[in-house]
């Protein structure tokens, strides 16, 4: 499984990082931060990467198979 | 379990092969048929709803989707594996005893656990429907409003909430003449004076007109708009015209089930359950409050409480939902996100912040209840530190 991240989207509110710390962070200027950018989430992280992905109010994160 | 729900007595978990039936279309029904397979669930997991469109994000509907500016299906929601999808069809009825639900074309589904997430919709006043004014929920409304809004040279929007406040502020960008009718100042009861005062002054300055007066009828205009009639005789034509006084909670399917279904929604305990192996989620859900079982229908809300509700569902000792509230909004040039409790009352301290406003509100006790970043980036976890560190 990978996630996309549609930069321009992403507004910064940060659900993401609440579901998942470890995959997603989020800095002072609400720059998002994607550990996993262009690679397969690794198993351990891989449902809490969906249940940010799912949070986010804004639809920037998706899941790809 | 609260009077006159239906008592739940020794609570049997769903086990990971059982049924579980999701009602419900939107964020709170998505994230818990998918926090049920992200927790390694095997049964059947099925999703059922009224609405025709796969799960979407509503937050875009006031925004992006209204101004035009963002493609059709760009706020779908993430597609949910191993989850049979039911769409287009509303529940219609409950037998909690039977463990099954009707569907408005008769259809049966038999389930073992159920999570009722079947939202609200939005509230209107008599007669608007006939005088042609228009309401905002779905994304089929979404798209007819912002082709009349894109069309029209003057709106009026009835209603001032975070969602009238946003369609007004998008009305204005796209260059209509813009009046916002509210009986009470806008945005107060939710955000409390300060935010109020600071977004109502935007919108003035934005030249929207601002009357704070109720409206006593809403008539249809020859050739096509609505008139306002405000109780003082004055009227106000547009058009097009919103109606955004609040939403109402979709219980009606639920009579006669025996769940504790009121006005305020579907009541559940501090777990999230509302009868034996049901649990409930999102806008529909009235959840005990000190004040009494009130409705939270806010997103972030809905994410956290399905989540908790699965907890509820399939685990035989589940920690109750504890509420973390955030709600946020977007307006005239202005970006204004809060946590903690609404809404905040009194006059905030300014907190030091590399970029834009953060303010914190403290209780009697001085314990800080709210923090608000005004047109500053700081996430949802840094704000909460903030209100955690007071």
């Amino acid at each position: 499984m990978q996630i996309s991240v549609d930069y321009a989207r992403c507004e910064g509110h940060g659900l993401c990082e609440d579901q998942a710390p470890d995959v997603f962070t989020l800095d002072d200027e609400g720059d998002l931060h994607y550990r996993f950018e262009g690679q397969d989430v690794p198993a351990e992280h891989a449902v809490a990467a969906g249940r940010g992905a799912a949070s986010c109010p804004v639809a920037a994160l998706k899941v790809v198979p | 379990m609260s009077p006159g729900a239906v008592t739940t007595g020794a609570v049997t978990p769903v086990p990971p092969d059982g049924r579980v039936l999701v009602v419900g279309g939107s964020i709170a029904a998505a994230t818990a048929a998918r926090a049920l397979r992200g927790r390694g669930h095997t049964g059947p997991v099925t999703l059922v709803s009224g609405e025709r469109h796969p799960p979407y994000a509503r937050p875009p509907l006031s925004k992006g989707v209204l101004t035009g500016t963002e493609e059709p299906g760009s706020a779908q929601l993430p597609d949910l594996a191993d989850v049979e999808l039911r769409l287009g069809v509303p529940a219609a009825g409950l037998d909690v005893a039977a463990r099954r639900v009707t569907l408005a074309d008769g259809t049966t589904l038999d389930w073992d656990g159920l999570v009722v997430a079947t939202g609200a919709r939005a509230r209107t006043i008599p007669g608007a429907e006939a005088a042609g004014a228009r309401t905002l929920r779905d994304l089929d409304d979404a798209r007819e409003l912002g082709a009349l809004v894109r069309g029209a040279r003057s709106v009026v929007v009835v209603g001032g909430g975070p969602l009238g406040m946003e369609v007004a502020s998008v009305a204005r960008d796209l260059g209509a003449r813009v009046t916002l009718v509210s009986d009470v100042p806008p945005l107060r009861a939710l955000m409390g004076d300060h935010v109020s005062r600071l977004l109502v002054a935007a919108a003035e300055a934005a030249g929207v007109t601002v009357v704070t007066e109720p409206v006593r009828e809403l008539l249809a205009r020859d050739g096509g708009g609505t008139t306002a009639v405000l109780a003082s005789g004055h009227r106000v034509e547009g058009d097009a015209v919103l109606v955004a006084v609040g939403c109402r909670p979709n219980v009606e399917w639920l009579a006669g089930s025996g769940l504790d279904v009121g006005p305020g929604g579907l009541v559940v305990d501090e777990f999230l359950r509302a009868g034996p192996g049901v649990v409930a989620a999102g806008d529909v859900v009235a959840h005990p409050h000190p004040v009494g079982a009130l409705r939270t229908p806010y997103w972030s809300n809905a994410v956290d409480q399905a989540m908790a509700a699965v907890d509820a569902l399939v685990e035989a000792e589940p920690a109750p939902f504890r509420a973390r509230p955030y709600f946020w909004t977007e307006q005239f040039g202005h970006s204004v996100k809060l946590v903690g409790a609404l809404p905040d009352v009194g006059e905030p301290e300014e907190v030091a912040s590399a970029a834009g406003t953060v303010l914190r509100w403290r209780g009697p006790d001085g314990v800080p209840t709210g923090v608000a970043a005004i047109d500053c980036p700081l996430s949802v976890p840094r704000l909460r530190r903030l209100l955690a560190a007071g």
